[in-house]
């Protein structure tokens, strides 16, 4: 789902759909200016592929000195999210 | 998939290949790259997205061939099994078909004419077959890749962050770079490897596969 700059991912993100959403972010993020977010809050599941789209977004927009911020993931995913040390490049906002 | 490019799991033997010997390289944990093999074929499939993972299993999400035999056999043997598995559990099942798998990789890159197959005689009595490279010039730059990438604050792509995974499990790591190079950049590699579910998959894999080896040695007490 698409909200301005930002976006809003919600339900399940997999190797099934994540290309899908991988196209969307990529087309919004010429309109960044300093970071842009995506809205977890709504996200249940991701799967590695899913994963993957944050790595890829957050490196697109490091190159143009910009950032990833992801905003409130649920416990379970910013479990993951801690696990898989992504804390360490992209800012969260529990 | 290009025909022109090289697999994860071609890449790995490449690495693995001892220049001098053109056999596998001596001091690597022979079972370690059995199941970093294994890995790198699942590893490709997901790159490919014919399969993806979690934390707990590991599951297809389309069998469209990928024009590679190898890797569309590995897919169509998870596609046939009816239990769903965890990634570390298919790693340890592909990776127990070891030797028939690596020499079916040595034999595609044979093939593609990056491997050269060398009859050799050991003790003038015995044949033995030597895989040294013909130009080096592909593990040069697999290992140019990684050394940037290590050495570097960039965000790793899928791709490269799964090789070092690759060569972290199978301890070749230590083979390609200084230990003082590796002791200065340890936080780096596992900062790297820890961002791909199927590394640390692989890693619990090599880890129990080990355990294995050891519970099966028998304890020698010297009184």
């Amino acid at each position: 789902m698409i909200t301005g700059s930002n976006y809003k991912l919600s339900g399940r993100v997999d190797g099934t759909n994540a290309e899908h959403y991988e196209t969307e972010i990529s087309d919004l993020l010429k309109e960044a200016d300093q970071s842009f977010s995506i809205d977890l809050s709504d996200l249940n599941y991701i799967s590695s592929i899913g994963l993957r789209i944050f790595l890829k977004v957050a490196k697109a927009l490091k190159s143009d000195d910009k950032k990833l911020v992801l905003v409130k993931p649920n416990a379970d995913i910013l479990d993951l999210l801690l696990m898989s040390g992504f804390d360490k490049i992209i800012e969260i906002q529990h | 998939m290009s025909s022109n490019h090289l697999t994860l799991a071609e890449e790995l033997i490449l690495i693995t290949l001892d220049d001098s010997s053109g056999k596998l390289f001596p001091n690597a944990k022979p079972f370690a790259i059995d199941i970093a093999i294994a890995a790198s074929l699942i590893m490709e499939l997901t790159l490919n997205g014919r399969i993806d993972t979690d934390s707990e299993k590991l599951f297809v999400i389309s069998t469209i061939p990928t024009g590679n035999h190898i890797l569309d056999n590995t897919l169509a043997e998870i596609d046939s099994e009816k239990t769903t598995l965890s990634t570390s559990a298919w790693i340890t099942r592909i990776g127990g078909k070891g030797e028939s798998l690596n020499q079916l990789i040595i034999k595609s890159l044979v093939d593609r004419g990056l491997l050269m197959s060398v009859e050799k005689r050991l003790l003038w009595v015995f044949k033995t077959r030597v895989y040294p490279p013909t130009s080096g010039i592909e593990e040069r730059e697999v290992r140019a890749r990684v050394l940037h990438l290590i050495n570097s604050d960039e965000i790793p792509n899928p791709r490269d962050s799964l090789i070092v995974g690759l060569l972290q499990a199978t301890s070749l790591m230590n083979h390609l770079f200084t230990s003082d190079l590796l002791e200065t950049l340890q936080v780096r590699i596992n900062y790297i490897v820890n961002l791909e579910e199927i590394n640390r998959s692989l890693s619990a894999a090599v880890q129990e596969a080990w355990q294995k080896v050891i519970d099966s040695t028998p304890v020698v007490r010297i009184w």
